[in-house]
């Protein structure tokens, strides 16, 4: 072929031929044989550029693809060895939360005052070096357990000792007066609020919670469990040490209600 | 980086069509199915280098025909794409030679209602001649005509990219590049012999 009509081919090809030589190319091309043989090769080579360089690209972009892919599948084990140790820990943390749940709502359900109060009472153990004519008849029933006669011996003094209060509150609060015992326990606490003193103090403030318990007075027992706790020095700290926090947070939420 | 796209199949035929987005395209296929099709060929005797080559030839076929508006949505890219790996498969198995029952029973084993690509795809063995004919070119000339008919940059951008004087130098460059690849293409006995059957 002569190199001008090669030169006019790609010239058509590339569409920068005037239109009367673009119409002449295309006559040619469908009247001749070698031109159209010629203007075969000359597509055939365009496509040849075409797909080499489609093909490099794809190549380009699959390497870029193999960077990433090599990692992820590394990481894909780990992945799962993570997942599996996390759905591990789930699991056992699981297990923990419903036994933590079921502890607990046993226990909600289970703690009440009176189950609190049980657990804390302790029988009043009477001291000898405490002493009075009065009090002696009262403290010997005491002793003796005989309630209503400690309870009838403070009516028939008119005392307002302390120690004839407390252990009269302690006659009612056996027998689970627990209005009248927490009455006396409160005068106790109300005198030495008046004088400045501490005689039966430790005692009625731990047996006027005892009462309150029992008697559903349940926040003005917390109270005083809580002072009592707080306080190192108090007689009944241990004692009332024994009442757990969550005991006491269940009692204030039942309390709540 | 290529920025990894999400394409609904319409959305991914329009960018291919477009040419403004091909890298992240050809990413997504990548993510959404590299890993299928090369487990296809990878259960049909194929070798992990065998899935690779295959499933990059997939792509640059797919994306030709797509170009070539031969794909107009009548299946599912996932279809299309796996129908076009397992033609590659079957012939590359053929060209091997391998054993006649493995390739039999392969055959056998394709659905029939599964999608015929072949009338869409060139020859093969043609494709492969392009390459073969574009790495026979200097790097220089095919990077000049890269830049022309696949990039279809202008003179004047080409200019930002190879070392030429000007225009003009580029213009006269890239015809004796294309006439230096037309001479291989009509040496190339496969290529000339494609063109002696069509050209009668």
């Amino acid at each position: 072929m002569e190199g001008r009509n090669e030169h006019l081919l790609i010239n058509y090809l590339d569409r920068t031929l005037e239109e009367k030589e673009m119409r002449e190319m295309e006559a040619l091309i469908n009247n001749d044989l070698e031109t159209r043989k010629q203007w075969q090769y000359l597509q055939l080579a365009v496509e040849a550029v075409e797909y080499a360089a489609l093909y490099d690209q794809v190549a380009a972009v699959k390497e870029q693809y193999k960077t990433i892919q090599p990692a992820e599948v590394l990481q894909a084990p780990q992945k799962q060895a993570v997942r599996i140790r996390m759905r591990r820990a789930f699991s056992v943390a699981a297990g923990l939360l419903l036994c933590v749940i079921g502890l607990g709502a046993y226990k909600y359900f289970t703690v009440s005052a009176t189950q609190v109060y049980e657990k804390a009472f302790v029988q009043y153990t009477l001291s000898t070096t405490r002493s009075g004519a009065t009090v002696n008849e009262l403290e010997q029933a005491f002793r003796n357990k005989n309630w209503n006669t400690v309870i009838a011996a403070l009516n028939r003094s008119s005392l307002t000792d302390n120690k004839a209060l407390f252990l009269a509150g302690m006659a009612h609060l056996q027998l689970q007066q627990y209005a009248e015992s927490n009455m006396l326990f409160e005068q106790v606490l109300a005198n030495n609020a008046q004088t400045g003193d501490d005689y039966f103090q430790d005692e009625a403030e731990f047996y006027a919670a005892m009462s309150n318990l029992a008697g559903h007075k349940t926040r003005e027992a917390i109270r005083l469990l809580k002072k009592i706790k707080a306080d190192k020095d108090h007689l009944y700290n241990k004692q009332a040490s024994q009442i757990g926090n969550i005991d006491l947070k269940i009692l204030t939420l039942k309390a709540g209600k | 980086m290529i920025k990894g796209n999400l394409f609904s199949d319409t959305e991914l035929i329009a960018a291919i069509g477009r040419g403004d987005e091909l890298n992240s395209a050809i990413f997504f296929i990548y993510q959404q199915y590299s890993t299928t099709i090369q487990s296809f060929i990878l259960a049909n005797n194929g070798t992990p280098p065998d899935a690779e080559d295959i499933f990059q030839e997939t792509v640059v076929t797919f994306i030709d025909l797509v170009k070539k508006d031969k794909f107009r949505g009548e299946a599912s890219v996932k279809t299309f794409l796996t129908a076009i790996a397992r033609n590659l498969w079957l012939n590359e198995l053929k060209k091997r030679a391998r054993s006649d029952v493995r390739e039999k029973a392969f055959e056998h084993s394709r659905e029939s209602s599964e999608l015929d690509v072949s009338q869409h795809m060139a020859d093969r063995e043609v494709k492969q001649q392009f390459l073969s004919v574009l790495n026979q070119l200097g790097e220089s000339c095919k990077k000049l005509l890269t830049l022309f008919y696949y990039e279809n940059l202008s003179m004047k951008d080409i200019l930002h990219h190879l070392p030429y004087e000007n225009e003009q130098v580029v213009r006269n460059k890239k015809y004796k590049c294309l006439q230096s690849l037309t001479e291989l293409v009509k040496q190339n006995p496969v290529i000339a012999g494609l063109v002696n059957q069509q050209v009668k």
